[in-house]
């Protein structure tokens, strides 16, 4: 649970926080099933990452040229459900 | 034939809610809808087992003498009682199962959830040492918010407050969304593994 | 003097614990009270959106805790409800948590009765239901299909303030007060995503650092995080002798007690290294 992190990470010598459950589990039992959803993941995770770095340089440069302020506008609305 | 069946369920029902989500036209609402209710059904059917499974617990426990059987009875009179009371007076404000709720469980379920206060300021005693630049930082900013949580930062000095919002609102927020990123990515892995019938786990064994 | 640094670090958990209940027990029979001023927090943003609705709006509030969280969270229900009363807004309860049923019926019945409000006319109770988010999900297609009775089975067509509620999107506000799963990340998930309602929250302290994502981005309307929360709410509605508001005065010297242990710690800890560091 997310809440709990705090202290697992100030009383535990070693903590697994979030989905490095899932890569732990996957680097024991060296799985196939693990090992390829794990990479699925970490994929996942790539776009993920370009696309918030993309997001933030288009909103902080957005502010002083306003193409890249719309195009921000643009990546906001494509992850927002309602 | 005992696998395949599971699975099929299992596929067809994920895809008629994920299909449900994106197409809210019929026949997927229909279908989704109805899915959705037996689902309500099934999980009010599961507060019968585990009061089952707990009375059966308890009274092997008595039976066999277990550890800690003497707690047991006590467990079993409690249920039976507001179980009891609950069928013939009822469960509406005023009546015996709401003065026993309200007078008896719900101080004693707050007074055990109270206790965690104790240990968590041992475990702070014995647990924060600044033993390296990371602990450092996260006995500073826990002392930040501590302080900032109650009136006495304010008193101290009034910028405390801000601090503290500015610690929760960035630096925070910015680890508890990339912790809540990679959970959710980890959720639609396995939701998918198990659609798809790649993970049967859930199936008790019958791999 | 290292010696006795030394001791101080090894002291005796229980000790610990008796420091603590006595920093607990002694501002409360004290009647200790501090003030509490609210400055730029999610709590204020909570009270600023309920404050703006209009008069006659549909808000639900779902209480979706148990007794073990009763402490944090009731004097937050008890103030968020009185708030609402006072905006005559018609409040819709229901609980995701079995006993948070009871636990908002005193709530609602206790606030009701102070500030004159009606059963059935201003506020009801529609109890609880099994299925978590699932029943969010369902209930955003239609309420009565869920709920055809209250918590005390009077049909919902018999409900006078029920008769313009058929979904979710018939709610200006949905506020819920939760202690863990299924709670607020359900309702912002299922309900605010999904069916564009605005939601606020109430939470405990430990569940607040993780919710403050959802207030970043807007998908949640305010909160109110622990009793620090539930004590800005009391303070900004007007609340005399609120019990959050009188749990500031222990909570604060309590977390006194623990940074002062936190540091006698520490101290223990460079002592015994610094004499390990020169032998």
């Amino acid at each position: 649970m997310p809440s709990k992190i705090p202290f697992f990470v100030a009383a535990c010598d070693y903590t697994l926080i979030g989905e490095e459950l899932f890569a732990a589990s996957a680097y024991l039992s060296r799985e196939p099933k693990l090992l390829g959803s794990l990479k699925g993941q970490d994929a996942a995770k790539l776009f993920f990452v370009i696309l918030i770095v993309i997001g933030v340089i288009a909103a902080t440069v957005g502010n002083y040229w306003s193409p890249l302020k719309s195009f921000a506008e643009f990546l906001r609305k494509l992850v927002t459900v309602n | 034939m005992r696998l395949i069946i599971p699975l099929v369920i299992t596929f067809t029902a994920g895809m008629i809610m994920i299909l449900n989500y994106f197409v809210p036209h019929q026949p997927f609402r229909l279908l989704g809808d109805n899915l959705q209710e037996w689902f309500l059904i099934v999980a009010s059917g599961a507060i019968f087992l585990g009061a089952a499974n707990l009375m059966h617990v308890h009274f092997r426990k008595i039976r066999l003498k277990l550890k800690n059987w003497k707690y047991s009875p006590v467990t079993i009179i409690g249920f039976l009682v507001m179980f009891v009371l609950g069928l013939i007076y009822g469960v509406v404000e005023g009546k015996p199962f709401d003065f026993l709720f309200l007078n008896m469980v719900a101080p004693m379920g707050a007074t055990m959830f109270s206790l965690l206060a104790f240990f968590v300021a041992s475990a702070a005693f014995r647990a924060f040492r600044a033993s390296n630049w990371r602990a450092t930082l996260l006995l500073t900013s826990a002392f930040l918010v501590m302080l900032g949580q109650v009136p006495i930062g304010a008193m101290i000095w009034d910028k405390i407050p801000l601090a503290k919002v500015w610690l929760m609102s960035i630096p925070n927020t910015a680890g508890q969304r990339a912790v809540m990123i990679g959970a959710a990515m980890g959720v639609v892995a396995t939701s998918l593994r198990i659609i798809f019938g790649i993970e049967r786990s859930y199936l008790g064994g019958a791999d | 003097m290292a010696g006795f640094i030394e001791k101080l670090g090894n002291t005796d958990r229980r000790i610990i614990f008796i420091l603590i209940a006595l920093s607990v027990i002694i501002p409360i029979s004290l009647n200790l009270i501090f003030p509490n001023p609210v400055g730029a927090e999610p709590s204020r943003d909570l009270f600023e959106y309920v404050d703006a609705l209009p008069e006659g709006s549909n808000v639900l509030v779902s209480f979706d805790y148990d007794p073990s969280t009763m402490p944090e969270l009731q004097p937050m229900a008890e103030a968020v409800v009185a708030h609402l009363f006072k905006k005559n807004a018609n409040v819709v309860g229901m609980a995701l948590w079995p006993q948070g049923a009871s636990l908002g019926q005193d709530a609602m019945s206790h606030m009701a009765d102070s500030l004159g409000k009606v059963q059935y006319e201003d506020w009801c109770n529609l109890g609880y239901k099994s299925g978590g988010g699932v029943m969010i999900v369902r209930l955003g297609s239609s309420m009565s299909a869920v709920f055809p009775t209250d918590k005390d089975n009077v049909p919902w067509s018999e409900i006078p303030m029920l008769r313009n509620i058929t979904d979710l999107e018939s709610f200006s506000l949905i506020i819920s007060l939760s202690a863990g799963d299924p709670g607020i990340i359900a309702w912002v998930m299922m309900g605010g995503d999904r069916f564009g309602v605005p939601i606020g929250g109430g939470c405990t302290a430990v569940s607040a650092p993780t919710l403050y994502t959802y207030l970043q981005t807007g998908q949640m309307v305010g909160m109110l995080g622990g009793l620090k929360g539930a004590a800005d709410y009391e303070t900004l509605v007007g609340i005399k002798d609120g019990q959050a508001v009188r749990g500031m005065a222990p909570q604060s010297v309590a977390h006194l007690v623990i940074m002062l242990f936190i540091i006698i710690g520490n101290v223990a800890y460079f002592t015994e290294k610094k004499k390990g560091g020169a032998r």
